[in-house]
């Protein structure tokens, strides 16, 4: 109980700690929200007018008191280049991201279970070379590059799935999940990789364990100690794996939403990087240092259900 | 060659396939009667646990290659398919390990682990095999019983870890018990009480029993009969009372000498020579 | 085969999507590569639709476009070309003007020129916004005033600093400018007519008096709109409807385009224009470059070693026009040598210079830096801007100069330009502009909007002001060939490189002119679908 107490609280801390830096950082760097505005079409006496308008002449300090108390209030402010609601517009796009992450998740996971028992069960044999071969190169082809592929083969020669752009799935459903499959694919491939390798290892390292060897001397099949002991014990490690791979997802979103052309919070937050856009790059780093703190501590929660060492610290 | 015999192992060769050098067993020769206790003793890295392994076959043929024949009443196990090698290990061979810390999954709660391989091997219903499981742990004397079975192995001291190994060992009634140093790992005190425990087992269920250790004292007091080794190899066997005090290989007296004024400790608070725990 | 190939092409193109799929996902983790490849291989590419085939009346024209995703569809107060582009369709202009100069009468159904100070526009009559309101010269009037009320930050202002309106009667606006300026009708062709009343809500739904209503945007993914009834010539639209899905990756925009179902990508990337070329001429697609753009070298002309209109003139002289067309370019762009199309009327083909080592290394040790010296060129993040930058440098290492390629986000290069003025050498593009003041204006005068380093040259202000003042084409031509030949040649401020080229690419018909980049010329009613 304690244990998870303090994780809460920790995680509290880095996300505000994360809103001071992401504030402070967006402010340090060059650019200027009024110059990116206006582009080459500057214009000085404009640009200090736009300032004003946009909150940005008082005090670093007084900025920050002022987006931290409306935050609390509910209010992240309205975005620099269109005006509308920051809360709103990240609210639709972290659902998608959502939906992009956990169906690539699952994606994911039915890829790298089976692959890793399978290469765990054939170790050294033809299955594993194939799928540790197969895992090698999806761990060294970044993701763009997969996703250009997967749209070559899908989309672009084969015709089957679109080749990206978003499909609002209260206009069409069946036609938004043809739509996600080569993203949930792209993300799942690529999680797949590195999970499925420490599926392999954990699988195997349970198999050489003390307590496997307990169980074997009690004369129980190789299936059911596979059943009770390996892949429960090495489910944790995995686990720990699952979870640090989604945070990299979670700051790797862009790059597959920029492929597929899908309007997440990583598009967004890059785009508003790029842009100046004060206010809703702040807000999108709190979600995002948010999300990563909530899976961790999933992860946490979710370990302590497997490995009751931990649950009782 | 004795045909009464219940484990007979006859010129069993192990070598390791990773490990240069020469193999951890060389053409070992070993009987082992009814009800007898044999101790096994030796430097540590001499092939007692070898041993041990290739009769309960828990050395992995992709590790480890083996010849010879080990004889369990009469049936070569070499020649047996794996399945009712397994049968035979579940229900006639019991096995206790060196570090019971580790001989439990740490994931599963102790009855789970109890009833396991009753009702996987032993046909028991779920029901039956708690029962039995709360039996097993009041036979190896751990109180409370109906609670240890809810509890995860971290939750309980080393020495009642042990316990439930040994209770897990018994619970298909063995012929053949094989002790590796089961106490190595356990403070001195509870060495003592497992020790006892596992005389009076092995009498009320008239086992047989390897007992592997590199304590002359604990052996002296356990074992009938005790065979010495080194580098793979039996350099003597007889009697306790006959090697222990009359020695005949050099390297037997090295052993004993190596152990303190053997004769004038209490012999249920020998210490494990070569100081600490041989892990 | 065969057959797999009749069955598509009965079924449709996601017909036999849902066994593949089902193949794919059975395999599960399994699935290696051979096997993905394999199934592609099995599969036919199919043809994509004809470019030639008839046109169709109605449906949706559905393009795609890439790189700059809109973050506003107010092109009042955002001056990124990706807001004009997604708010264009339901947009009209007073005149539009095509990619050679020429201007064509639209919402204004005549526009003069009175003298170079005053310009008379008559509106066609009976015109709506598409929120009630009427089009006429008092609503034109009113944006006007809007544009020049400073508070409103819209991105033209300071083009309009001083004009003055003049409502006549209900269809006629006379517009009196405080100075000469003969180029102002093409300022006004940047500027949307919008009722004043929607401004505050052009950002997130975007209204004017074009041929299409904004139906729904959704950031980052699409913009869309729907044939206008109500518009003025609503006879002329054949499409329903107009979608733009944005892109921020060319590849990928270009991947999706040549999967079907899409229109037009735009831009495609540099690396896929010989594929799409190729294809062009298999007769599967049309392809289209624009160039929309200039990449030019900025100097400071007032300080660092660039100060020195010798150490200018050898950097001009220093560079490898044809290694930047073929390098980052790759081979589809074409040198420039002024900030003018080769099909202007205003281009002087004596600008055209070939590299001349010998003569730059003469020019600099006439210069205060006879020994050479270390510079930066600061450079966006983009990839052809750095591959340029990267040729500069090692022309420039020939003539003793020893140039730092320093990379910037675009948003860091604009900011040192602008608001720091921190800079010796910058590398960056403009829009090329068919009237040939504009660019000139921004600049090479000394108060230009876009002179950020500081160029003064008093005699290039003074034709300036002629050219602005200059109704007679052939007096203006010979005036803007003066200015270049100074700006060009000797002075070299601003050094032009090679064209910005975006490599586009299209399906259907009746849309050529894309090419200008401008969204006019695809929502233009002749724009038509193929079946
Ligand atoms: N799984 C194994 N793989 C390779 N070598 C092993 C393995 N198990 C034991 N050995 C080697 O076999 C020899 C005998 O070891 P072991 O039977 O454990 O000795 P003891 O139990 O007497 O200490 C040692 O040299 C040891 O290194
Ligand atoms: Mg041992």
């Amino acid at each position: 109980m304690k244990y998870y107490v303090l994780r809460i609280t920790g995680g509290l801390l880095t996300i505000f700690v994360s809103s001071l830096l992401v504030f402070s950082l967006i402010r340090l760097i060059p650019g200027d929200p009024a110059a990116e505005l206006m582009g080459l079409a500057f214009d000085p006496k404009l640009a200090h007018l736009l300032r004003i308008r946009l909150g940005l002449e008082g005090s670093f300090v007084q900025q920050y008191i002022a987006w931290i108390t409306a935050v609390f209030h509910g209010d992240f402010g309205y975005s620099f280049i269109n005006g509308a609601p920051v809360g709103q517009e990240i609210g639709d796009r972290l659902i998608r991201t959502v939906q992009l992450l956990v169906g690539g998740v699952i994606v994911g996971l039915l890829i790298s279970i089976p692959a890793g028992i399978v290469s765990a069960r054939n170790k050294g044999k033809w299955q594993d070379g194939g799928i540790m071969a197969f895992t090698t190169l999806m761990l060294s082809v970044p993701q763009f590059v997969l996703g250009i592929f997967l749209i070559y083969i899908f989309a672009v020669r084969m015709h089957v799935l679109p080749a990206g752009g978003w499909i609002d799935p209260h206009d069409n459903f069946v036609e938004w999940l043809k739509s996600m499959v080569l993203p949930w694919l792209c993300v799942g491939m690529a999680m797949s990789a590195f999970t499925s390798r420490v599926l392999r290892a954990s699988i195997l390292d349970a198999k050489n364990m003390d307590y496997t060897r307990t169980a074997r001397s009690w004369g129980l099949s190789e299936k059911e100690i596979a059943k009770k002991h390996v892949y429960k014990n090495a489910s944790a490690p995995t686990l720990t794996v699952v979870g640090l791979e989604i945070g990299y997802l979670l700051g790797g979103a862009f790059v597959i939403e920029n492929v597929f052309a899908y309007p997440g919070i990583g598009q967004l937050t890059v785009k508003a990087i790029s842009q100046r856009d004060y206010p809703m790059v702040q807000t999108s780093i709190l979600i995002f240092a948010t999300g990563f703190i909530l899976v961790n501590l999933i992860v946490d929660l979710a370990y302590g259900f497997i490995d009751p060492r931990i649950r009782q610290r | 060659m004795n045909s009464l015999s219940l484990v007979s192992v006859r010129n069993l060769s192990v070598d390791f396939w990773r490990v240069a050098g020469p193999p951890a067993l060389s053409s070992v020769s070993l009987e082992v009667s009814p009800g007898e206790a044999v101790g096994l003793v030796g430097e540590s890295g001499s092939g007692k646990s070898t041993l041990g392994f290739a009769i309960a076959g828990l050395l992995d043929p992709n590790d480890a290659q083996l010849s010879g024949e080990i004889l369990f009443k009469s049936q070569n196990l070499l020649t047996t398919n794996q399945d009712d090698y397994r049968k035979i290990r579940g229900s006639e061979i019991g096995y206790i390990f060196q570090d019971a810390s580790s001989s439990l999954n740490p994931l599963l709660k102790i009855g789970k682990q109890l009833t396991h391989p009753l009702m996987a091997n032993g046909g028991m219903s779920k029901n039956d095999a708690m029962v039995r499981a709360k039996e097993l742990l009041d036979m190896v004397e751990i109180s409370q019983s109906e609670r240890r079975l809810n509890q995860y192995p971290h939750e309980i001291s080393g020495g009642m870890k042990q316990r439930v190994v040994i209770a897990a060992a018994l619970s298909r009634d063995p012929s053949l018990l094989i002790a590796d140093e089961p106490t190595t790992a356990l403070d001195v005190t509870v060495q003592a009480q497992i020790i006892d425990l596992l005389l009076r087992l092995k009498k009320s269920l008239s086992m047989s029993l390897i007992f592997i250790s590199h304590d002359l004292g604990v052996v002296a007091r356990v074992a009938d009969r005790v065979v010495v080794m080194k580098d793979g190899n039996i350099v003597e066997s007889g009697g306790v009372e006959q090697v222990l005090a009359n020695p005949k290989e050099s390297y037997t007296q090295l052993l004993l000498a190596n152990i303190p004024k053997l004769r004038h400790v209490d012999q249920s608070h020998s210490l494990s020579f070569w100081g600490t725990n041989e892990r | 085969m065969a057959k797999k190939e009749d069955e598509k092409v009965n079924i449709g193109p996601w017909g036999n999507s849902l066994s593949r799929r089902n193949v794919l996902i059975g395999a599960g983790g399994v699935a290696t590569l051979a096997g993905v490849g394999l199934l592609a291989s099995c599969s036919s590419s199919t043809k994509t639709a004809d470019a030639g085939a008839e046109a169709k009346v109605g449906g949706t024209l559905d393009g795609i476009m890439t790189q700059q995703i809109p973050s506003s569809l107010d092109p009042f107060t955002n001056a990124q070309g990706a807001a004009l582009n997604a708010a264009g369709p339901c947009h009209d202009w007073l005149e539009w003007v095509d990619t050679k100069g020429d201007l064509y009468p639209s919402l204004a159904a005549s526009a003069t020129q009175d003298d170079a100070k005053t310009i008379t526009y008559v509106l066609n009559s009976g015109v709506k916004f598409q929120n009630g309101e009427a089009v006429n010269a008092q609503a034109v009037a009113d944006l006007f005033a809007w544009v020049m009320d400073k508070k409103n930050a819209a991105w033209l202002n300071s083009r309009f600093d001083g004009v003055k309106t003049e409502v006549v009667d209900e269809l006629t606006l006379k517009v009196h400018l405080p100075k000469p300026d003969v180029a102002f009708r093409y300022a006004v062709t940047r500027l949307p007519i919008a009722a004043v009343s929607t401004m505050a809500a052009q950002a997130l739904t975007p209204s004017g008096c074009g041929p299409y209503k904004f139906d729904r945007w959704v950031q980052g993914s699409y913009v869309s709109y729907t044939k206008d009834p109500g518009y003025r010539n609503a006879a002329d639209i054949t499409l329903d409807g107009i979608k733009m899905e944005h892109f921020a990756d060319a590849n990928a925009g270009t991947q999706a385009f040549l999967a079907g179902g899409k229109n037009w990508v735009y831009p495609s990337s540099l690396s896929q224009a010989k594929d799409l070329k190729a294809r062009a001429d298999k007769g599967e697609i049309k392809y289209l470059p624009a160039e929309p753009g200039v990449c030019y070298l900025l100097n400071n002309c007032k300080t660092g070693p660039t100060a020195d209109p010798n150490v200018r003139k050898a950097i001009r002289l220093a560079f490898d026009r044809k290694a930047m067309v073929d390098g980052p370019f790759n081979g589809v762009s074409r040198p420039f040598f002024s900030m003018l199309k080769p099909e202007s009327s205003y281009y002087v083909p004596e600008l055209e210079y070939e590299r001349n080592i010998d003569e730059a290394k003469a020019l600099m040790a006439k210069s205060k830096t006879p020994k050479g010296f270390k510079e930066k060129i600061y450079t966006p993040n983009v990839d052809y801007f750095i591959g340029l930058s990267t040729v500069m440098k090692a022309n420039l290492a020939e003539i003793g100069i020893d140039i730092t390629v320093e990379i910037e986000e675009t948003a860091a290069v604009i900011n040192r330009m602008f608001v720091k003025k921190d800079f010796n050498m910058v590398v960056l593009g403009d829009a090329l502009s068919p009237e040939v003041s504009e660019l000139h204006e921004y600049y090479l005068r000394s108060t230009g909007g876009r002179n950020c380093g500081k160029y003064v040259n008093k005699a290039v202000d003074k034709l300036l002001d002629e050219g602005l003042r200059e109704i007679d084409d052939a007096k203006r031509i010979a005036i803007y060939k003066q200015i270049q030949m100074i700006t060009m040649l000797d002075d070299t401020a601003f050094i032009p490189l090679v064209g910005e080229v975006l490599p586009a690419a299209y399906k259907g018909s009746n849309f050529d002119e894309f090419a200008g980049g401008f969204i006019q010329y695809i929502i233009w009613p002749k724009a038509k679908l193929t079946a």
